[in-house]
């Protein structure tokens, strides 16, 4: 289905639309947000969320950008609510013995080992994820968009709504700033 | 190995990710979330009244009653207080008071 006509049917509340939409989109989904969250569990919680967020205001898609640009900019937003959502939690963790809520852990797991890194690389990425964590947002957006998701700069640009050399300048500081939390978590 | 090709090694460990791909039947367990989301009637009208316009006016509405019934009952009771003033002050006069000593009591 070509996009214009997707958008469309997706704007009648078409389920066929709707289903052609997250089969066609579902990777790009989830693997952009399994970058930020670093947990698998959690980001096919929140691929869930995003689609149905996407359905539910699709009528507020202007067509300034391709729809796919548009999702991207939904996910990653819903990432980054989530882990402050996630962090807020934690930081108000020792009251939830108070009120009985000990359904989910608070404790992180320490290391995310992602699916798509061969073997060889397994332990060098998961020690890459974990200094990406310590950058600044839109360092993460910038390196996590070029590096996992395979955007182009250019396409990084329109999803962070920037220019062009804007995301080239974050990227630049993005990989000074890991060589140095690296070195840091290597004790080198 | 030195410690800038460690670094190095690192940092281009993601050049060959591949992309990862989420859980079979995603699209049933979204329709599913969907339906589970999907409210009532009785929650819609909830909805509909929690409202901070509707919580405003019904506080006033009830700050309205509760000033009505409390002014009747401060006139009600001050009727009551004004037809039982000359029957107590007859009461007063006509109760004996041990300590009081008054000019009726026989000397």
């Amino acid at each position: 289905m070509v996009e214009k006509e997707l958008i469309i049917e997706l704007k009648r509340g078409d389920e066929a639309a709707f289903q052609a939409l997250v089969s066609s989109r579902q990777n790009l989904v989830y693997n952009t947000v399994l970058g930020f969250l670093q947990n698998q569990e959690d980001a096919e919680d929140v691929t869930q969320d995003i689609f149905i967020k996407v359905f539910e205001s699709i009528h507020q898609f202007k067509g300034d950008s391709s729809l796919t640009t548009w999702i991207y900019r939904i996910a990653v937003t819903s990432s980054f609510e989530f882990l402050r959502r996630k962090k807020r939690k934690k930081r108000f963790g020792f009251m939830s013995p108070l009120f009985g809520e000990q359904n989910e852990p608070t404790i992180e797991i320490a290391d995310f080992y992602h699916p798509g890194i061969a073997l060889d690389r397994r332990e060098n990425a998961s020690m890459l994820f974990k200094a990406i964590k310590k950058l600044p947002e839109n360092q993460q957006i910038a390196f996590l968009l070029n590096k996992v998701e395979g955007l182009s700069y250019q396409d990084v640009s329109k999803v962070m709504n920037t220019s062009l050399s804007a995301v080239e300048s974050l990227i630049h500081r993005a990989k000074i700033n890991l060589r140095e939390i690296l070195k840091n978590l290597y004790n080198l | 190995m030195n410690s800038k090709n460690t670094i190095e090694e690192v940092l281009q460990s993601l050049d060959k990710i591949q992309r990862a791909e989420p859980a079979p039947f995603l699209y049933t367990r979204i329709k599913g979330r969907m339906m589970r989301n999907e409210k009532s009637p009785f929650n819609i009208i909830l909805h509909a009244f929690i409202t901070p316009k509707f919580v405003l006016a019904l506080t006033c509405i009830i700050i309205v009653i509760n000033g009505y019934f409390l002014s009747n009952k401060i006139k009600e009771r001050s009727a009551i207080v004004e037809k039982a003033q000359p029957i107590a002050v007859e009461y007063v006069h006509q109760s004996l008071n041990p300590y009081e000593t008054t000019n009726d009591s026989p000397q």
